[in-house]
């Protein structure tokens, strides 16, 4: 989801309306955002039910601070960096991150050899969805923002605080722990994958 | 593994929120910004109403005459009382915007 120039403009204008007091403005503007901005609370809280709540009070911050944004510079950004520091503010609170959840992966059916290509949609979805819930926080976060949100390394950097190089590291450790572990959920070879 | 093929598999990664996501987060947004105009209001209404007190309490005589009787005010306990009274419509307002700002 590249933000373009028209997706900024766009984004430029909701603002405007939303600080007139349109909340219709704001509507949109969570209808765009929402999927992506769970998809990122997901990769760092590791429960659908707790990035909700955590997602409903990011976006309740993005209303009460709208009139803080800068126009000179991204609204995604901004936006992606109120989830990921709400969600790091909920993370700390509720420990339970320390303790490995196994669950996930036995939730899922056993991988055999059936091509991961042959696969319907919605199984693809699920095994992919739920390699990067096993992942680290931080690096199923990275791999997001950088193949998902098509942010490059600056942009990661503002949403983030990570430094440049730790980013690259992270992501290049994160590109292999991936495939390592969806090959062997599905039980599929590398080649297979791709 | 080209970056285009694991983008492609991580774009399959989106996931989606409940239906009744953006209804609940909109009735939040409605409530709390009915919640601000009415905060507003109640601030401007009770600012004037200190003014007035605190005119009043300035500008009192020491005696008033009332039905043909003098009556004697006694200025300084009105001015503390009065000055309370301000202090106590202050604090409750502050309490409230910081409960509004957690909400």
């Amino acid at each position: 989801m590249k933000e373009n120039n028209n997706s900024q403009q766009e984004d430029q204008r909701l603002v405007l309306r939303i600080r007139d007091g349109d909340l219709s403005a704001f509507r949109h503007l969570v209808h765009k955002y929402k999927s992506i901005s769970f998809t990122l609370a997901c990769s760092i809280l590791k429960d659908g039910d707790t990035a909700e709540d955590v997602l409903q009070d990011a976006f309740m911050k993005v209303f009460d601070n709208i009139h803080k944004f800068r126009a000179d510079s991204s609204f995604a950004t901004w936006i992606y960096r109120i989830v990921v520091n709400t969600c790091l503010n909920a993370r700390e609170k509720d420990k339970r991150h320390l303790y490995e959840d196994l669950s996930v992966a036995e939730s899922l059916p056993a991988g055999n050899a059936t091509s991961f290509d042959a696969m319907q949609q919605k199984e693809r979805e699920r095994y992919i969805a739920a390699t990067l819930n096993m992942m680290k926080a931080d690096e199923a976060l990275l791999l997001r923002l950088f193949y998902l949100c098509e942010l490059s390394v600056k942009e990661i950097q503002e949403v983030t605080d990570f430094s440049e190089s730790n980013i690259k590291v992270i992501l290049h450790r994160a590109r292999k722990n991936m495939l390592g572990l969806l090959t062997k959920i599905t039980g599929n070879q590398l080649n297979d994958l791709l | 593994m080209k970056d285009e093929q694991l983008a492609k598999l991580i774009s399959e990664s989106m996931l989606h929120t409940s239906a009744d996501f953006t209804e609940k987060l909109m009735a939040r947004a409605e409530l709390k910004r009915a919640n601000r105009k009415r905060f507003r209001l109640v601030c401007f209404t009770a600012f004037v109403l200190c003014g007035l007190l605190l005119l009043v309490i300035t500008k009192a005589p020491s005696d008033l005459n009332l039905l043909k009787r003098t009556i004697h005010l006694p200025l300084t306990l009105m001015k503390v009382v009065g000055a309370l009274f301000v202090f106590t419509i202050w604090n409750k307002l502050i309490r409230i915007n910081a409960e509004l700002k957690r909400t």
